[in-house]
């Protein structure tokens, strides 16, 4: 059995007969770092996480840089609520893929997510530059706002707040400049939302660019 | 929590890819093979150009001819980046020169001009680029005479090149109008997403409007929209099932059906007015004496029998073919009437009707047969395709009467009936009517100003139910049997009165106990009136059509002797 039967069924949709032949592949070769990849991913899918991550690793052992591996990796950890080792993962991912938009927010929500300020403004700042569509701008700068809310730096958040509205063409940022200027100077020009509220539509923000970019296949 | 994965990119060793809908990961060939369409949730991912002509097309069939689209920096715009510059990078990456790709090609051997937004591209805007790529494609369309498909997808007009963008909107529109003044068929397939100038010109001035499952289409983002209102949106909105719920589209079809509907909806728009087939049913009965006699009552229990064949099973069993096609492009779908193109041998004909159920959830879900104003309204449009079309109409006529309830009336519901009376009374095809079970009064009318109209024998027709005139005039509803009989709204009276042409026979306990036999005796009537229909130039259709309905009610028409008393 070879690797490219396997990838047919793989291909055909019949993941029992995928799964058969790949073990069949990996007996006969067990270096065979795609093999490891793929019977992986059938087990993620499968909900065996704890396999997948040990066929993960073994392939990352094989051939250090292969990216479905270390993305798989990174899931694995973030879906485990591990985000330090989903964000050393997500790190590699970046390192290797550093014009991949997705890898790149990834990278900057991990960062977030651990409490690395200055990583998740440089890499959102990156995200700027990497992602060449304009109308996915608002996102990166919404990034960048939750990390100076975080920092409390609410002079710099209200200039990327500012900076935001000029280029959201819907209107998600009119929630969160409101809840700035009454940061900085202590009232609004409106109902001020609560910071959960900001926070969430920040995540929404987020979500939403990550999807943009893996609905486009 | 943040989760790491990524969509598999060409040229790159990515082989799993993450469905955003489900999560799950998916082996990027499967994904390949399934047309994009997740395999685990059927979420449909955003294909590129490439992949959606191929998956639509005759294969090689493509003729790009897109080649000298050129982006036109009219505005000398630059935001955080110059206009110009962020065109290149598009072009780089992409491989395309513009956001819309358009040629010829063919489609189950058919011909069409095609032209496919590209969302990769600045989010599928339309700058002045895409608005002069789809109107070359309109225009190409009209000189060659061929329909015209358009596969929109898009964020709206392109603001880097201010009202230059707008303008496309105008321009496109007024392109697309005049494939309809030609009868040029175009089809719109929207796709996730299609919003603002674009959703809101040619997108959605197609004769038919499809679109994929669970694409986004509206006019303003959503975001927008909570932000105006402060008010949480309903899950689902401005998905393209909650356009379709809403009247706004013809058809939602899963990515695997599409290239099927388009071959059949090329095929019912191409086909020649000629080869009406030839049938078995027994012929229609013009002379009042040779039919059943029965008593009022007992046929108003007939045509009211809730097995008896609807509108859709009459066109499973006559036509050779049918495309239903649903919405008011106003308010609603309503589906207590139904319509579509339909074909009978070579002829291609639109079909509307009212539509009951067998049971009672399918009746609940039909209305009773009892229309709202929408309905009426999805008729309008659907007959305004028979005129743009040149298909002859074929209406089917059963309902209690049009849905008197409040809504209706606040949108309307007498407008709607009066201009579906008006509008088919000046139709510029020919317009064969058959009451196939109950005709109440103006809710059937509406779609009964036929040419010829004609009722099956165990149908009524009349100008009230024989309850509300019994409650109305005879004081008792009891008497409904009475009142039944004094309306003479049964097919032998309605014959000798003029008010239909012919009768359509039934097997002996009915149309329902045989409905395939029915069903053969319907078809016979309909191709045999519309053999001695097609043909007629249009003034003449128009001035017998109106001097069928201007004799009723003037001197020297037919009368009926009393009813003896039979007690």
């Amino acid at each position: 059995m070879t690797l490219e039967e396997a990838r047919s069924s793989l291909e055909e949709g019949d993941l029992e007969r995928a799964r058969e032949a790949l073990q069949r592949v990996i007996e006969t070769d067990p270096t065979d770092a795609s093999a490891l990849v793929d019977l992986g991913y059938l087990a993620l899918g499968a909900g065996n996480g704890n396999e997948a991550a040990a066929l993960f690793r073994q392939a990352l052992e094989r051939e250090p840089g292969n990216i479905d591996a270390l993305r798989a990796i990174a899931t694995i950890h973030g879906r485990a609520g591990r985000a330090e080792d989903a964000f050393d993962a997500a790190s590699a991912v970046a390192e290797a893929q550093p014009g991949d938009p997705l890898a790149v927010l990834e990278l900057a929500e991990l960062a977030l997510d651990v409490g690395r300020l200055d990583e998740a403004a440089s890499a959102f700042q990156r995200l700027r530059s990497v992602d060449d569509d304009p109308s996915h701008e608002v996102y990166a700068v919404h990034g960048l706002i939750e990390v100076e809310l975080r920092r409390e730096n609410w002079r710099r958040a209200l200039d990327l707040a500012v900076d935001a509205t000029r280029v959201d063409r819907a209107g998600r940022t009119t929630d969160i400049l409101a809840y700035v200027v009454a940061q900085v100077f202590g009232e609004a020009d409106r109902d001020m939302p609560e910071r959960a509220e900001v926070a969430s539509a920040l995540e929404r923000s987020r979500d939403e660019h990550r999807r943009l970019h893996l609905e486009a296949w | 929590m943040a989760q790491a994965a990524a969509p598999p990119k060409p040229g790159t060793d990515v082989q799993w890819t993450r469905c955003p809908s489900c999560d799950a990961f998916v082996y990027y060939k499967r994904l390949q093979r399934n047309l994009g369409v997740c395999p685990e949730c059927n979420y449909h991912f955003r294909i590129p150009v490439a992949t959606r002509l191929e998956q639509l097309l005759d294969e090689g069939s493509f003729e790009d001819l897109s080649g000298d689209l050129e982006p036109l920096d009219a505005l000398g715009f630059a935001d955080s980046k110059p206009y110009a510059q962020r065109i290149e990078e598009a072009q780089r990456k992409t491989g395309y020169r513009e956001g819309l790709t358009y040629g010829k090609a063919t489609v189950g051997g058919k011909p069409l001009v095609v032209a496919v937004m590209n969302f990769g591209f600045v989010g599928g805007s339309m700058g002045s680029a895409v608005g002069e790529g789809v109107t070359r494609a309109a225009e190409l369309a009209l000189e060659q005479k061929t329909p015209l498909l358009v596969v929109c997808t898009s964020g709206g007009a392109r603001m880097q090149e201010g009202c230059i963008s707008l303008m496309q909107m105008a321009k496109t529109s007024a392109a697309f109008a005049r494939l309809h003044e030609q009868g040029i068929l175009v089809v719109c397939l929207l796709t996730d997403p299609t919003y603002g100038g674009v959703s809101a010109s040619f997108a959605t001035l197609g004769d038919v409007l499809l679109a994929e499952p669970n694409s986004y289409i509206g006019f303003a983002g959503p975001k927008v929209i909570e932000q105006t209102i402060r008010q949480q949106l309903p899950e689902g909105f401005q998905t393209a099932e909650f356009l379709l719920d809403h009247g706004m589209l013809d058809l939602v079809e899963p990515r695997e059906n599409i290239q099927n509907v388009l071959r059949k909806l090329l095929e019912l728009h191409t086909l020649s007015e000629d080869g009406l087939p030839e049938t078995e049913g027994a012929d229609p009965v013009t002379d009042p004496d040779a039919l059943p006699k029965r008593s009022a009552w007992d046929i108003v229990q007939l045509a009211r029998n809730i097995e008896r064949p609807n509108t859709l099973e009459y066109v499973g069993y006559v036509f050779d073919d049918f495309q239903e096609l649903y919405g008011d492009r106003l308010f609603d779908e309503d589906a207590a009437i139904v319509g579509g193109v339909g074909r009978l041998g070579d002829l291609s004909v639109v079909v509307i009707g009212h539509q009951k159920g067998h049971t009672t959830s399918e009746m609940m879900e039909r209305n009773f047969g009892m229309p709202n104003p929408e309905g009426y309204r999805k008729g309008m449009r659907l007959m305004e395709h028979a005129a743009r079309f040149g298909m002859p109409l074929v209406t089917f006529v059963d309902t209690p009467g049009a849905y008197p309830g409040l809504g209706a009336e606040e949108r309307g519901q007498s407008v709607a009936i009066a201009e579906s009376i008006m509008k088919m009374s000046r139709l510029p095809v020919p317009a064969v009517t058959l009451v196939t079970g109950e005709g109440g009064s103006g809710g059937a009318l509406a779609l009964a100003v036929g040419d010829r109209v004609l009722m099956m024998e165990n149908s009524y027709y009349s100008v009230i139910s024989p309850e509300g005139c019994s409650t109305i005039l005879f004081k008792d509803a009891a008497q409904a049997p009475r009142a039944a009989e004094a309306l003479r709204l049964a097919a032998a009276d309605l014959l000798h009165l003029g008010i239909m042409d012919a009768v359509v026979r039934e097997p002996e306990g009915g149309a329902h106990t045989d409905a395939g036999a029915t069903a053969a005796n319907v078809k016979t009537a309909i191709v045999s009136t519309l053999r001695e229909l097609v043909g007629t130039p249009v003034d003449q259709l128009l001035q017998n059509r109106y001097e069928r309905f201007r004799k009723f009610g003037a001197p020297g028409q037919p009368t009926l002797p009393p009813i003896e008393e039979s007690e």
